[in-house]
């Protein structure tokens, strides 16, 4: 299954997060990595992580803090495992193929 | 402002019925017709239709709303579609009243939209977030603002954290308008040919 790079991330941000995984750090996380991006962004891109199956979500506590709305947990399902493993081995790969061509020339 | 839009509505929907206004006479003509049109019974016909459709398009889902919310809370269930206008303040009422309520629930989610209802962010840009934002992932979206503007209010002063407020609640709106509005010019450009192609050919 194809993920875009922005997909990506958020995956690898809710995979270090584990159980603590929701919005307020997955952004945070995401901001530490270079990408700034919107609450509308971020919750855009989980509905789309959700309809592909790799990532699934539990409604947590209401909170005075948040206004009386509650947290959405994120969490990787088995798919979005995979996923991410194979998207971060073509990585790896093609940073080796990189430093492969950097030696030869 | 609201004038210039009752214009161009007047002018866009009097080039439907009676063309479109190419000189000064003509242009008499479409306030003469639209003098002559508001004392004519269609007219009358026209503000009872439009009564009628935002009853039913406005003030029924809003009621309708307050009324599962208001089953949701009286469950003791987490109730991901709840905002802070009248249909909440309703469904809690509603909750409150209902047999085998679960009172302390009920309470606990009031007090919270009291208190969030005093730590002054912008209501219109909760508003326009809960409107505009897909409906399962508004609820956390505005409490993941809410969290950071209050993190903000202890560091900054009021104005600094509502500026920072509506900022993200533009950049938000902007990803959703972004792909609304590549909709809509997709569907134009294809309105645009449909027209061009019935009046040429």
């Amino acid at each position: 299954m194809h993920i875009g790079e922005l997909e990506e991330l958020v995956l690898l941000a809710i995979k270090s997060l584990g159980d603590d995984a929701y919005g307020v750090p997955v952004r945070e996380a995401l901001g530490q990595a270079g990408r700034n991006v919107s609450v509308g962004t971020l919750y855009v891109t989980v509905e789309r992580l959700e309809k592909k199956g790799l990532i699934e979500s539990r409604m947590g506590e209401v909170t005075s803090e948040r206004g009386g709305r509650a947290k959405k947990y994120l969490r990787l399902t088995g798919a979005g495992q995979n996923s991410w493993s194979a998207a971060d081995s073509a990585r790896r790969q093609l940073s080796n193929f990189k430093q492969l061509a950097r030696g030869a020339a | 402002m609201i004038k210039s839009i009752k214009s161009a509505l007047r002018n866009s929907y009097l080039s439907i019925v009676i063309g479109t206004p190419e000189t000064t006479s003509q242009t008499e003509k479409h306030n003469c017709f639209l003098q002559e049109f508001a004392h004519r019974p269609e007219a009358e016909q026209l503000r009872i239709r439009w009564r009628i459709w935002s009853f039913i398009f406005v003030i029924l889902p809003m009621v309708a709303e307050a009324v599962s919310n208001s089953i949701l809370v009286r469950s003791g269930q987490n109730t991901g579609a709840l905002g802070n206008g009248w249909p909440t303040q309703l469904s809690l009422i509603l909750a409150l009243i209902m047999p085998n309520c679960d009172y302390s629930f009920a309470r606990t989610v009031m007090k919270q939209r009291d208190a969030a209802s005093q730590q002054s962010h912008s209501r219109v840009a909760e508003f326009l977030l809960q409107f505009f934002l897909p409906p399962a992932q508004s609820e956390s979206a505005i409490g993941d603002l809410n969290e950071g503007f209050a993190k903000r209010r202890q560091i900054w002063n009021l104005r600094y954290a509502q500026i920072w407020y509506w900022w993200h609640t533009i950049r938000s709106l902007s990803t959703i308008f972004d792909a609304l509005i590549e909709q809509f010019v997709k569907w134009g450009i294809v309105g645009a040919i449909a027209a061009w192609i019935r009046r040429y050919l």
